[in-house]
């Protein structure tokens, strides 16, 4: 106990008996406040193994309108890597998590950090944006643990260049995935209208929210 | 030459058959299990096969006792089964299924997925169609009967067996953390929260449905639970419905929306095998809406 009330203390499973094990570690402490008992359980996961280690070298680049942070990694074990960075901006405002989720080779590597565009344009953030915390794992398929973790980089991580927020694209993400699922829901949509104007005829459709004014349908 | 016809026409039945859009709904088990896994027609974890449950209804069945990681690669090959190429699915889940589908679209909603032909062997892999692969799985939602997203407290009070692997994933800290929940690709979660229940009222928090606590059937964010009531009960805070954060501040995981609040308390956590239960509510709304 530090003197300010609070009390604390410290797991290395690194230096313990559970410095192979692999998987989840439980603290589990129980205490009496006020006559009353309870208990309360820290849990980390724990991986003695290194699927890949950070070189500690970060690049920034624009490019297609996006802030890219580019996080170099020496990748012992090839496979599906999550990796997620908070990022915040000059005043410490959380401001975005960063997420990569894709497949490593053996080897040097990149992973991208990627602040989008058009959040930078809506969101408006003072820069530089600072890239803090970064988690990272090595995603094992139909297993468990299903994970191998890379060294956390606690803290601040990378601060950003000062750009202009012009300089980013306020154009909305495209993607193959999300034009099937507008593709998708048009057609459910026009579905649905169909189905409606044969259950009452007699009932005009209902303007879409989706459609400019001048294309809604007009009562009949 | 009427053999040549008769192959002209076959050939072009597969190939309409292939190019045809199918729409099915997948239901995902919780912890027990009950259904044959790879058997598709299997529905032993909810109840009789004849009962309607949308459109094209299949069985994911996976042990309902494993881990979730260890058991998640069942769930990935009915979605690349029923949910690839032109075929599009409806999604309900109940209890730990909401932990496994979670699980699954958070680590793998964004991987490259081969394009399958719906026609499953008897592991319940089913084979390629053209070669190609598109980013993800087509889900149109998921409704979530009783959701075990966020854990329970039975599990970390030892109410339930210790040594079953899915015990250890269902604690609330340990299923909070297992992935991150507000990464569901975009696809809609609809919550429908029980809360007939009094049994486990001393351990669970809050509302419950004998088994998990409004914080998980609701979609509460945090990283652990906490207690969530209805609006007639004055000393605790709400579970608001659709995805307004709740009474108190707390919100709920993205694209996460609060369907159904048990405000009569009528709706149990088990579907008794008989789609009783909350699954009855998820069910009677899938009926309408999975077409």
């Amino acid at each position: 106990m530090a003197g300010d009330g609070a009390f604390a203390g410290v797991l290395n499973p690194g230096q313990t008996g559970l410095a192979g094990f692999n998987g989840t570690i439980r603290t589990e402490v129980r205490f009496t406040a006020g006559g009353r008992k309870g208990f309360v359980l820290f849990d980390v996961i724990y991986s003695p193994e290194l699927p890949a280690t950070w070189t500690g070298q970060v690049r920034e680049s624009t490019e297609n309108g996006s802030l890219n942070f580019y996080l170099k990694a020496d990748v012992r074990q090839p496979g599906r890597y999550v990796v997620t960075g908070r990022v915040d901006d000059a005043r410490g405002r959380p401001f975005a998590l960063a997420t990569f989720n894709d497949m490593l080779g053996s080897g040097p590597q990149e992973v991208k950090l990627v602040v989008f565009g058009k959040l930078m344009r809506d969101g408006e953030p003072v820069l530089p944006l600072t890239l803090r915390d970064v988690d990272g794992y090595l995603l094992k398929e139909n297993t468990d643990p299903d994970r191998g973790l890379m060294p956390r980089l606690e803290g601040r991580v990378y601060s950003s260049k000062t750009y202009p927020l012009k300089n980013f694209s306020d154009a909305e993400w495209e993607s193959e995935e999300r034009t099937r699922y507008l593709t998708e829901l048009e057609k459910d949509r026009g579905m649905a209208r169909s189905a409606l104007q044969a259950f009452d005829p007699a009932q005009p459709l209902p303007a879409s929210a989706c459609e400019p004014k001048s294309a809604a349908p007009q009562p009949r | 030459m009427k053999v040549f016809r008769i192959l002209l026409a076959v050939c072009m039945l597969a190939a309409s058959g292939l190019a045809a859009a199918t729409n099915y709904t997948l239901w995902i088990n919780g912890r027990g299990g009950g259904g044959t896994i790879g058997d598709y027609d299997s529905f032993g974890a909810w109840g009789p096969a004849t009962t309607a449950a949308g459109v094209n209804k299949k069985a994911v069945n996976w042990d309902g006792r494993s881990s979730i990681s260890s058991q998640s690669g069942k769930v990935r090959d009915a979605l690349d089964c029923f949910c690839t190429g032109a075929n599009w699915c409806y999604v309900a889940v109940h209890s730990a299924g909401d932990l496994m589908i979670g699980y699954t679209l958070a680590n793998y909603g964004s991987s490259a997925r081969l394009k399958k032909n719906a026609a499953p062997n008897s592991s319940g892999v089913c084979g390629n169609t053209d070669g190609t692969s598109q980013t993800g799985w087509n889900i149109k939602w998921v409704r979530v009967a009783s959701g075990a997203g966020g854990g329970s407290e039975l599990s970390d009070a030892g109410s339930w067996a210790v040594s079953e692997p899915l015990v250890q994933d269902l604690k609330t800290t340990t299923a909070r953390a297992m992935y991150n929940h507000n990464t569901t690709h975009n696809i809609w979660f609809y919550m429908y929260a029980g809360a007939k229940g009094t049994l486990y009222s001393a351990i669970l928090p809050g509302q419950d449905d004998e088994a998990v606590a409004y914080h998980s059937t609701g979609g509460v964010s945090g990283s652990a639970g906490g207690a969530y009531c209805n609006p007639s009960d004055w000393f605790c805070n709400d579970l608001t419905l659709g995805t307004a954060a709740n009474e108190g501040g707390n919100a709920k995981w993205s694209y996460h929306s609060v369907a159904f609040r048990d405000d009569n308390e009528a709706y149990s956590h088990s579907g008794e095998g008989n789609w009783a239960g909350i699954v009855s509510v998820v069910r009677n709304a899938v009926v309408n809406t999975a077409l």
